[in-house]
């Protein structure tokens, strides 16, 4: 099909895309039920239920409601034990209270309504795969088709939180839903199309406020369409279209505000309490400590009626204000306590499959050797530029870089186009067809061999997810989701008890059977002499999330050396990629000791019954 | 004959300081014998000064009275003593000092719970101004500190306590009362003979160099610093006088200060035994402080005697540390950053950076338990009627036209 001819039919690759959609939702279904839940889970399902039983939106501000109120919907039929949770401060973050004391409330059926809240969320998953199928296939042709749905599908990062209850897989099928419905109006600019346009950029809108460019983006592309050689259909008309584009993006409006159940909405500017730098007007204050305010107060905008949701619009302000924080953030090794402009590119690098660069690659050589064909180059511009400027507006905050899925609503966009290489499949040159079977192939194997831990994904480039922490940390590798690993570990080793850890997460270890008794930490400054008993390395069995290993602490609120001596001991065991199981004998200790200039301990002052045994454990995972 | 002896050693002694000043360097610059008598002087009491950089010193110092200057270099103090047992302990950059008082009470508690006053009294509360009411007298106060090269940290236990100075933080208080310091110099004997010369070099004070003077038997060189700006009836009176002994590290046998508002004499020093240590260094070993030496007397006095003295031997590491007692708060002064000691606790030098840690912590912690966590205030119940009402006329115009654009659609694809 060339893009301007309208659909083609998608019935011959049916039965192919409902079974790789059906291997999907098995894969993620089945990864659901294998994590504990990560720490932003711990706070978007409560949040999501007190959202439906409370009609009030100011938990977890910093996202939209949507994919959360999808998650909690099976849920509340469940009944869970929920407490309310309000704090007067603007900048509080009371939904992670609620998250405690909802693990706390509902105890050991706690997981069940995460897992309930996860299966819940795989449909916009597989709406992104479809979505991703057809319009690959519309513009590139069927294998385009498959070749971006099994990118989608068969992505480690796609495999890692399609399973979750955040909303980067839902702000990535929604967006790309939307930008494929305003496609769809370009070619035939249609009332109706206009309408679905409107509507799926809503809810848009309310699954990640990152969406919000698009806004700016449909009028511009628009525009950009209709200059195009060729860009008017016999249908279209300024001023037809125009009205179009008014009434998609007043729809749009409607519908975000009906996601709010329009509360707060028409709140007057001025009344706004504000906490980012460019909306409340702050200066020197510590956005830590800054309790709000707002430049348009005093000035005739503070008059005019927002018509938006109030917590959309504040939602929007914490975020930037999180990012005006400057958090530590961690890369390649190095700590400090802003972002780099290139972190997701770095990312992408190493969290991206090989076989799946390689396809990129091919996808490129493929629009450079293709003929100027103008109507598809337009066809791209639509694809790419939500794409393209998403990733840019990213990459451009940088007060802390902790996550790849930032970029996440992106990959579907870069899935379709990267399709395109399909047609080398099919194409004469044997080489290049092996080329791009290997690379497919490839892409996929390495993603599966590390299913269901792929959210510690890393490609073969830093040595596979064992070799990642050298690179991410967070939730590129450890966001608190191996504790059922841990546990299932600990079964099958009765000997590596007592087992001290250390956590990276917010769900309670206990609920996982097991006892969060934290390893001895380094008080004062490592290098420097100190009594024995102030701390440091000493024998045991102990576990540790990686990010604890490195002195990272959540979210990027701290950095806590006291735990990193453990990078010096060879891990016995890891649970996942994310928790690394340490057996530490007396020499081993004192070894560590020994490189820190701490005084060496002494087998008869130990005050413990027995010590571990020099023969190392056997190692597993 | 021994009199002639006498001045011609002093004479000798003045002839070597002055030659030993062209080799140091010092008198690069023209100056008056005066100028380069005190720079001999403040290089020698600052050379001996700092050939100390490790330190174990038990101390005991005693406040009483004495009669006469001389019944207090004596030692012939009378009245109630109030006693302190130092402990001084110094390895470069780290320092434990301990000034534990005998009399102190174990907490505020025993000397708050007087018995109760009986009404109409003379203490009767109503009749007692309220600031009085509430101020206790304490004989006397314990006090630590510990230091490494950033931090500081104070501990007062009678109060439970503790003040933490971070790098960039200065302890007002310092360390005071030390052989060395003998609570006259300031904190951290910021104004020592030594330093005191070098600002009359520098043009703070005026300093005359008064020539030899016997003090108590010892040949000493004597030295003035006298003001030279401030209260205009001082300018021109002497703030300080230093009587040095040249052969024993330019020790301060003698020495007085003057309040400098008034130019009267405040406190007079003597150091009436001096320890020689290794390498040629000399240590006080015993100093009596006079003070209200403008009085008649009975004067008070502190006497300032070493117990034990090591300086050969570097303090252990484990030697610097301080025991809080449990419920002990330590705090950064005018920061946001506490913690309260939950069980008695040793804090070692080490632990300094980390205790710190705790401190921001904990400040942060509770700083969002009070104002981020303040539950929010109960809000009336809006009406949602009217809200209830759009968002459903809304939805269903919506839901209305999902369907019609859908159907719209897909109709011409079914034609």
């Amino acid at each position: 099909m060339e893009a301007a001819e309208g659909p083609i039919d998608v019935r011959r690759p049916a039965l192919a895309v409902g079974l790789v959609l059906l291997t999907h939702a098995g894969l993620l279904a089945w990864g659901a039920a294998r994590h504990s839940p990560t720490i932003d889970e711990v706070a978007h399902l409560p949040a999501g239920i007190d959202h439906w039983r409370s009609g009030r939106f100011d938990l977890y501000r910093v996202n939209p409601p949507l994919v959360r109120m999808l998650a909690s919907l099976p849920v509340l039929a469940a009944s869970p034990v929920t407490e309310e949770f309000r704090f007067a401060h603007p900048a509080s973050r009371a939904e992670f209270a609620a998250g405690g004391a909802f693990i706390q409330n509902n105890g050991p059926r706690a997981f069940r309504l995460f897992l309930l809240a996860r299966w819940a969320c795989i449909p916009l998953s597989l709406l992104a795969g479809w979505v991703s199928f057809r319009w690959a296939t519309a513009l590139y042709g069927p294998g385009a088709g498959m070749l971006a749905l099994c990118l989608w599908c068969f992505g480690p990062n796609v495999l890692a939180h399609g399973q979750l209850i955040t909303p980067d897989v839902g702000a990535a099928a929604l967006g790309v839903g939307a930008s494929y419905l305003f496609w769809r109006w370009l070619h035939e600019p249609r009332l109706a199309l206009a309408v679905l346009a409107g509507v799926a950029l809503g809810l848009a809108q309310l699954s990640k406020t990152t969406w919000v460019f698009l806004v700016v983006l449909w009028p511009v592309l628009w525009l950009a369409w209709r200059r195009w050689p060729g860009g008017l259909s016999r249908q279209s008309s300024w001023a037809r279209d125009g009205l179009h584009v008014a009434a998609m993006l007043l729809v749009a409006l409607v519908t975000v505000n009906l996601g709010y159940g329009f509360e707060g909405s028409f709140r007057r500017l001025g009344d706004y309490q504000f906490l980012s730098r460019p909306l409340s007007g702050r200066t020197d204050q510590d956005p830590r400590t800054f309790a709000g305010g707002n430049r348009f107060r005093d000035t005739w905008l503070g008059q005019v009626p927002v018509p938006l949701p109030e917590n959309y619009v504040l939602g929007i302000d914490f975020q930037k204000r999180e990012f005006e924080l400057e958090r530590w953030s961690y890369l390649r090794g190095e700590f400090r306590q802003r972002g780099w402009w290139y972190y997701y590119l770095y990312a992408l690098a190493v969290k991206v499959p090989l076989g799946t660069w390689v396809l990129a690659f091919l996808a490129l050589a493929v629009t450079l050797g293709r003929s100027a064909r103008t109507d598809l180059r337009r066809d791209e511009l639509v694809l790419l530029a939500p794409a393209v400027v998403l990733f840019v507006w990213v990459s451009s905050q940088t007060g802390f870089s902790h996550h790849l899925r930032y970029v996440l609503p992106a990959f579907p966009f870069a899935a379709i186009w990267i399709g395109q290489s399909a047609r080398l499949l099919s194409g004469p040159a044997r080489p290049v067809k092996l080329l791009a079977g290997a690379a497919l192939s490839w892409s996929v194997a390495s993603s599966l061999v590390v299913y269901p831990h792929s959210l510690s994904y890393f490609n073969e480039l830093t040595g596979g997810p064992k070799g990642g922490h050298r690179h991410l940390l967070d939730s590129n590798i450890d966001w608190g989701q191996d504790l059922f690993y841990l546990t299932a570990w600990l079964d099958a080793h009765p000997e590596a008890r007592p087992l001290r850890m250390l956590y990276h997460g917010f769900f309670r270890p206990e609920l996982a059977g097991l006892k969060p008794i934290a390893p001895p930490e380094i008080i004062g400054n490592p290098g420097k002499t100190l009594p024995a008993h102030r701390g440091g390395p000493e024998p045991g069995w102990y576990a540790l999330s990686v990010c604890w290993m490195y002195g990272y602490g959540t979210a990027g609120f701290g950095y806590y050396p006291q735990y990193t001596y453990f990078r010096r001991f060879q891990p016995v065991a890891t649970a996942g990629y994310s928790i690394y199981i340490f057996h530490v004998t007396l020499d081993e200790a004192n070894r560590v000791r020994r490189e820190l200039d701490l005084a060496e301990l002494d087998r008869a002052e130990l005050d413990i019954a027995e010590l571990p045994g020099d023969k190392p454990a056997a190692p597993g995972r | 004959m021994r009199r002639l002896r006498r001045a011609l050693s002093l004479a000798c002694l003045v002839s070597f300081c002055l030659s030993g000043l062209a080799g140091l360097g010092l008198a690069a610059e023209p100056a008056g014998g005066d100028r380069e008598a005190i720079a001999v002087a403040a290089q020698g009491y600052l050379s001996n000064r700092e050939s100390f950089p490790t330190i174990r010193c038990r101390f005991r110092a005693v406040r009483a009275k004495a009669h006469s200057v001389d019944d207090a270099i004596k030692g012939d103090l009378v009245g109630d003593q109030i006693v302190h047992e130092g402990l001084w302990l110094v390895n470069g950059a780290k320092v434990k000092h301990e000034l534990v008082c005998k009399q102190e009470p174990r907490s505020l508690g025993e000397i708050t719970s007087r018995p109760k006053i009986a009404k109409g009294s003379s203490e009767d509360k109503a009749a007692t101004p309220k600031a009085e009411r509430s101020s206790v007298a304490v004989p006397c106060a314990s006090r630590f500190v510990l230091r490494d090269g950033s931090y500081t940290l104070t501990y007062s236990p009678l109060i439970l306590g503790a003040n933490l100075f971070p790098i960039d933080m200065k302890d007002p208080a310092g360390i005071r009362l030390t052989p060395f310091g003998m609570d006259i110099m300031g904190p951290d004997e910021m104004v020592n003979p030594g330093r005191v010369l070098q600002d009359c070099l520098g043009g703070m004070f005026s300093g005359t160099f008064d020539g030899a003077e016997r003090v108590r038997g010892t040949d000493t060189l004597a030295y003035t610093a006298l003001y030279k700006s401030g209260n205009p009836s001082s300018v021109g009176k002497p703030a300080y006088r230093f009587l040095l002994d040249p052969r024993r590290g330019y020790l301060p046998i003698h020495t007085w200060g003057t309040r400098p508002d008034t130019a009267k004499k405040t406190y007079e020093a003597y150091i009436t035994h001096v320890r020689a240590c290794s390498r040629d260094r000399w240590f006080p070993e015993r100093s009596v402080v006079v003070l209200d030496i403008g009085g008649k007397g009975p004067f008070t006095v502190d006497e300032i005697k070493v117990l034990e003295l090591d300086v050969d031997n570097a303090p252990l590491d484990q030697d610097f540390f301080l025991s809080l007692r449990a419920k002990t708060q330590v705090n950064v002064e005018t920061r946001p950053e506490w913690v309260t000691i939950q069980d008695d606790e040793r804090i070692g030098v080490d632990d300094l950076p980390r205790l710190h840690q705790r401190c921001i912590e904990h400040g942060k912690m509770r700083t969002k338990q009070s104002e981020l966590a303040k539950p929010a205030e109960p809000k009336p119940a809006p009406d949602n009627r009217l809200r209830w009402i759009v968002t459903t006329v809304a939805g269903c115009v919506l839901a209305v036209a999902v369907v019609w654009s859908v159907f719209r659609w897909r109709r011409p694809k079914a034609r």
